[in-house]
C-alpha cells in the first residue's frame, strides 16, 4: 500500500513534486519555518491541493477515518467537550461508540488520566496528547502528523515518537512534521528537506541532515555544545 | 436521550397551559356558547400554542445548527441579520410584490437566505467573535433600515402597526391556515438540519479534520445555510422577527450533552420550543390591561444575555 | 408666472370678494372644501383627498392640482385662500408670511365643532348658503339619536377600536349604536371570541392592500362569531377625518341597525 503524490502544485507555496511514501515507515518532513510542510501534509490528506493528483495505491484518495488521520498544528478546540468524547470523533462521524477504542488510544498517547475532563481545562501539551489520541483511534493506514510533538515535554516527546515507531511497526505509514532534528534523526526511517517549497533532499535521516544541507536549508552547523548558527 | 425525553415531558404541560389559558374564560364561554369555545380553542389557542412549539423549535434548532457551523458560540440566525433580512423579504414580498400568504413567505425565506449568505461571506467559514457580531450587527442594522424604509413606502395606511410587529413578533391572533403554512416547511428543514447532527459533531475537529473524516464540509454548509434559512423565513413569515431565543437555548443545552454540537440539537429544538411557548404564555400575564409582544420579552431576557456572553468571549 | 402671482397677490383683498382660487392642504381640510366649494372655485387638494382610498369625496377632485401639504407645493397655482386641518403646523404661518389669506379648521371633537367649521369654510369661501345647505343636510342625516341604542363594537383591522366617550362614538350613537369600552383602545380577536358584542362593525380601509391588519379582518375566527352578533360593515375612509362627509355613512348604518 502505497501513498502517492505527484505534481501537487500550490504556487507560491509548494512547489511541483512527485513522491511516493512507503507504508511501515515513518518519514520525517523538515525544513525551516514556511518551507511548505504543512502545505505538503495537508497536499497529502487530500486537502487544499493545486492540480495534480494523490493516489492511494494507485486509487484516488477517498477520504475516511479507517484510511487516513491527519492531526494539524493547531490545538484549538471549538467546544469544550470530553477528552473521550473528543477521541471517539475520531472514530468517525456517527460511529458507534467504542470505549474500548478511545481509552486504548488515550493510554497510548499517555492522556488516560485526563479522559473525564474537559479539553479547555487541560493545559496545551495535553491538549496535544489528546488530540493525537484522536489521530490514532480509528487504526488508520496512514497518519499525517503537523508538529505532534510541538509543547512537550521532553519525556513525552520520546513517549509519542517511539508510538510513531510502533505504529509503523504494526504497518502504518507515518509522516510526521518535526522541527527537532535530533528526534529526527533517531525516529525517523527517512527524511524529506523542504526549502522554500522544494523538495530538496529525499532519503535516510545521514544522508539527507549532511553539514552542507544543514547549513544551506537551516542556516545552522554542529557545534561542540549542540547546534550553532552557521 | 433522557434529557430529550424531559424536554419533551416538559412540553406537554406547558402546551397544555398556552392552550388553556385563562380557564374561567374559557368555562365561561363554554357555558353559554360552547361551539363558540371550541372556534377559540381551535381558530386561536392552537394556531398560537402549535406556532410557539414549532417556530421556538425551529429558532433553538436553528441557532445549534449556526453555532456548530461556524464554531461560535455567537452565532444564531434571530440575533445576527437572517431574521431581519426575512422581515425585509416578507416585507417587500407583501407590501410590493402583490402580497398573498405565500408569497410573504417565500418572500421571507428568500430574504433570510440572502442575510444568511451576507454573513458568511463576511464572516467567513470559520469566523472569530468580533468578525461575525460585527458582520451581523451590520445586516440587522441594514436589515432594519430597510424593513422601516419598505414600510414607510408602502401605501398601507397600517405601516406602522406592521413595523412592530415585523421587528418584533408575536403569536396574538395567528390562524390555523398560517400554522399549515409554516409548520411542514419548519419540519423537513428541521429534519434536514437534525441529519447532520454527526457531521457538525466531526466538524467540532475543524473543517479539515472534518473533511479528512469524511465530512463533506462545503456540502455541509450549503445544507445548513439553506435549511435555517428556510426554517427562519418561514417562522418571521407568520410570526415576525422574534430574537434572542435562537441564541440563549443552544447555550442552556449545550452543557448538558457534553459541549457536544450535534448532539445539542435535538435537545435544543425541544427547549427551544419550551422556552417560546412559555415566553407566548407569559406575555399574556396581564400587564397595564395590555399583552406584551412577544419579540420585547424575549430581547428583554435575552439581550442581557448575550452582552454577558460577549463579555466572557473578550 | 411668478410676476402673475405677485399681481395677484396685491389684488386680492381679504373677505371683501369671494377667493377665486382656493387650495386645501390636508385630507381633513378637503372634506369641506370639496363639499362646499363653488365649481372652479378649488385648484388644489391634498394627495390624499384626490385618493379614492383615503377620501370618499376623491372623485370630485377629479382634475384638481394635487398638493402634499406644503405651502411650495400651492405657491405657483398663486391661490388666494389656504384651507388646512391638522398637518404641518408650520404651513399656515408660511401661507401667511406670502401674503395668502389661510383659514384652519380645528380638528372637531364634537359635532357642534363640526358644524362650526361647515359655516367657518363657507364663510370663507364666500358661500355661506351652501355651508348653511350643508349643515341642514347634515344634521337630516344625523338625524335624531335613536332611543334605545344597542352596544356594539366599531373596530378596524388589527383590532384597533373608537373612543367610547370620542367624537366617533358620539356619531356611532346617531346610528343607534352605543360604543363598548375596550382597554387600551384595542381588542384582540380572543377576547372578541370570549366576549362577543351585540353588534361588530368592522370598518375595512385600504382593502385591496396587504397589509397585517387587513388581514386580521379576514381571521376565519371572526366569520365563526355566533349568528346573534350582528355583523355590520362601515366604510373606514369616513372616519378619519370625522368630518361631513361621515353623516350619510351614519345614516345608512342607522337604516342597516333598524332593519
Amino acid at each position: 500500500m502505497t501513498l502517492t503524490a505527484t505534481a501537487l502544485a500550490r504556487p507560491p507555496m509548494l512547489a511541483p513534486l512527485s513522491l511516493t511514501l512507503a507504508p511501515g515507515q515513518v518519514t520525517g518532513l523538515i525544513g525551516p519555518n514556511g518551507a511548505g510542510k504543512t502545505t505538503l501534509l495537508r497536499a497529502l490528506a487530500g486537502l487544499g491541493t493545486g492540480p495534480g493528483s494523490i493516489t492511494l495505491d494507485g486509487a484516488p484518495l477517498r477520504q475516511s477515518a479507517r484510511s487516513l488521520a491527519w492531526l494539524p498544528a493547531d490545538r484549538d478546540i471549538a467546544w469544550p467537550m470530553r477528552a473521550d468524547a473528543l477521541v471517539q470523533l475520531g472514530l468517525g462521524p456517527g460511529a458507534a461508540a467504542d470505549p474500548a477504542a478511545v481509552a486504548a488510544a488515550l493510554a497510548a498517547a499517555d492522556a488516560q488520566d485526563f479522559a473525564a475532563r474537559r479539553v479547555d481545562t487541560l493545559s496545551t501539551g495535553e491538549r496535544a496528547r489528546v488530540l493525537l489520541a484522536r489521530a490514532l483511534v480509528a487504526r488508520p493506514a496512514w497518519l499525517l502528523l503537523d508538529e505532534p510533538v510541538a509543547n512537550l515535554d521532553p519525556w513525552h516527546r520520546l513517549h509519542i515518537m517511539a508510538l510513531l515507531r510502533a505504529e509503523a511497526a504494526r504497518g502504518a505509514g507515518v509522516v510526521v512534521a518535526l522541527h527537532d532534528l535530533d528526534l529526527a534523526r533517531a525516529s525517523c526511517d527517512r527524511l524529506l528537506l523542504l526549502h522554500q517549497g522544494r523538495l530538496v533532499a529525499d532519503g535516510a535521516p545521514d544522508a539527507v541532515l549532511t553539514p552542507d544541507n544543514l547549513a544551506a536549508v537551516f542556516r545552522i552547523r554542529a557545534g561542540p555544545a549542540g547546534w550553532a548558527p552557521a | 436521550m433522557r434529557l430529550n425525553l424531559a424536554l419533551a415531558l416538559l412540553l406537554v404541560p406547558l402546551a397544555a397551559l398556552s392552550l388553556f389559558w385563562d380557564p374561567e374564560t374559557l368555562r365561561a364561554v363554554a357555558a353559554r356558547d360552547p361551539a363558540l369555545a371550541q372556534t377559540l380553542l381551535l381558530e386561536l389557542r392552537l394556531p398560537r400554542t402549535g406556532l410557539a412549539l414549532v417556530i421556538g423549535a425551529s429558532l433553538g434548532l436553528g441557532g445549534a445548527a449556526m453555532q456548530g457551523l461556524l464554531r461560535n458560540a455567537l452565532a444564531s440566525p434571530d440575533v445576527l441579520g437572517p431574521s431581519t433580512g426575512a422581515s425585509l423579504g416578507a416585507v417587500i414580498a407583501g407590501y410590493f410584490l402583490g402580497g398573498g400568504v405565500l408569497a410573504v413567505a417565500a418572500g421571507g425565506m428568500a430574504g433570510a437566505l440572502l442575510a444568511l449568505g451576507l454573513l458568511l461571506a463576511l464572516a467567513g467559514p470559520a469566523a472569530r467573535t468580533a468578525t461575525l457580531v460585527l458582520a451581523g450587527v451590520a445586516i440587522s442594522a441594514l436589515g432594519g433600515a430597510l424593513v422601516n424604509l419598505g414600510l414607510s413606502l408602502a401605501p398601507s395606511p397600517y405601516a406602522l402597526y406592521d413595523v412592530m410587529f415585523w421587528l418584533l413578533g408575536s403569536l396574538a391572533d395567528r390562524s390555523l391556515g398560517q400554522l399549515a403554512l409554516a409548520a411542514p416547511i419548519i419540519a423537513i428543514a428541521g429534519g434536514v438540519l437534525l441529519a447532520q447532527a454527526a457531521a457538525l459533531d466531526s466538524l467540532a475537529l475543524g473543517e479539515d479534520v472534518a473533511e479528512t473524516l469524511g465530512v463533506s464540509v462545503a456540502r455541509l454548509r450549503w445544507t445548513i445555510v439553506v435549511a435555517t434559512g428556510v426554517m427562519t423565513g418561514a417562522g418571521v413569515a407568520v410570526a415576525g422577527s422574534i430574537g434572542f431565543i435562537g441564541l440563549v437555548v443552544p447555550h442552556l443545552v449545550r452543557p448538558l450533552v457534553g459541549n457536544r454540537p450535534g448532539a445539542a440539537l435535538w435537545p435544543s429544538a425541544l427547549a427551544g420550543a419550551a422556552l417560546l411557548t412559555a415566553a407566548d404564555i407569559a406575555v399574556r400575564l396581564p400587564v397595564n390591561g395590555q399583552e406584551l409582544k412577544l419579540g420585547v420579552l424575549t430581547a428583554l431576557i435575552g439581550a442581557p444575555f448575550f452582552l454577558w456572553l460577549v463579555v466572557r468571549a473578550r | 408666472m411668478t410676476r402673475l402671482a405677485a399681481l395677484l397677490l396685491l389684488l386680492a383683498t381679504p373677505a371683501v370678494a369671494a377667493p377665486l382660487r382656493v387650495a386645501s392642504l390636508n385630507l381633513c381640510s378637503d372634506d369641506y372644501a370639496l363639499l362646499l366649494a363653488a365649481p372652479g372655485q378649488l385648484v388644489s387638494v391634498s394627495r390624499l383627498g384626490a385618493d379614492a382610498q383615503e377620501s370618499a369625496l376623491a372623485a370630485r377632485a377629479a382634475g384638481l392640482h394635487r398638493n402634499r401639504g406644503r405651502v411650495t407645493d400651492v405657491v405657483a397655482l398663486a391661490p388666494d385662500l389656504v384651507l388646512t386641518s391638522g398637518g404641518d403646523p408650520n404651513a399656515a404661518a408660511s401661507a401667511r408670511r406670502l401674503g395668502i389669506r389661510v383659514v384652519e379648521l380645528p380638528q372637531p371633537q364634537t359635532l357642534a365643532a363640526v358644524r362650526a367649521n361647515i359655516r367657518r369654510a363657507g364663510a370663507a369661501l364666500g358661500r355661506e348658503a351652501a355651508a348653511e345647505a350643508a349643515v341642514a343636510a347634515f344634521d337630516a342625516a344625523l338625524g335624531p339619536a335613536p332611543a334605545g341604542p344597542v352596544s356594539a363594537l366599531l373596530v378596524s383591522g388589527g383590532g384597533l377600536t373608537i373612543a367610547p366617550d370620542g367624537l366617533a362614538a358620539r356619531y356611532l350613537r346617531h346610528a343607534g349604536l352605543v360604543q363598548q369600552a375596550v382597554p387600551r383602545g384595542s381588542v384582540s380577536l380572543e377576547r372578541l371570541l370570549a366576549d362577543p358584542p351585540m353588534v361588530l362593525v368592522t370598518g375595512d380601509y385600504h382593502p385591496g392592500q396587504m397589509s397585517l391588519n387587513q388581514s386580521w379582518l379576514a381571521h376565519p375566527a371572526l366569520a365563526a362569531l355566533p349568528a346573534r352578533v350582528r355583523r355590520l360593515h362601515t366604510d373606514g375612509r369616513v372616519w378619519t377625518c370625522l368630518g361631513p362627509s361621515l353623516a350619510p355613512e351614519i345614516a345608512r348604518l342607522r337604516q342597516e341597525v333598524a332593519r
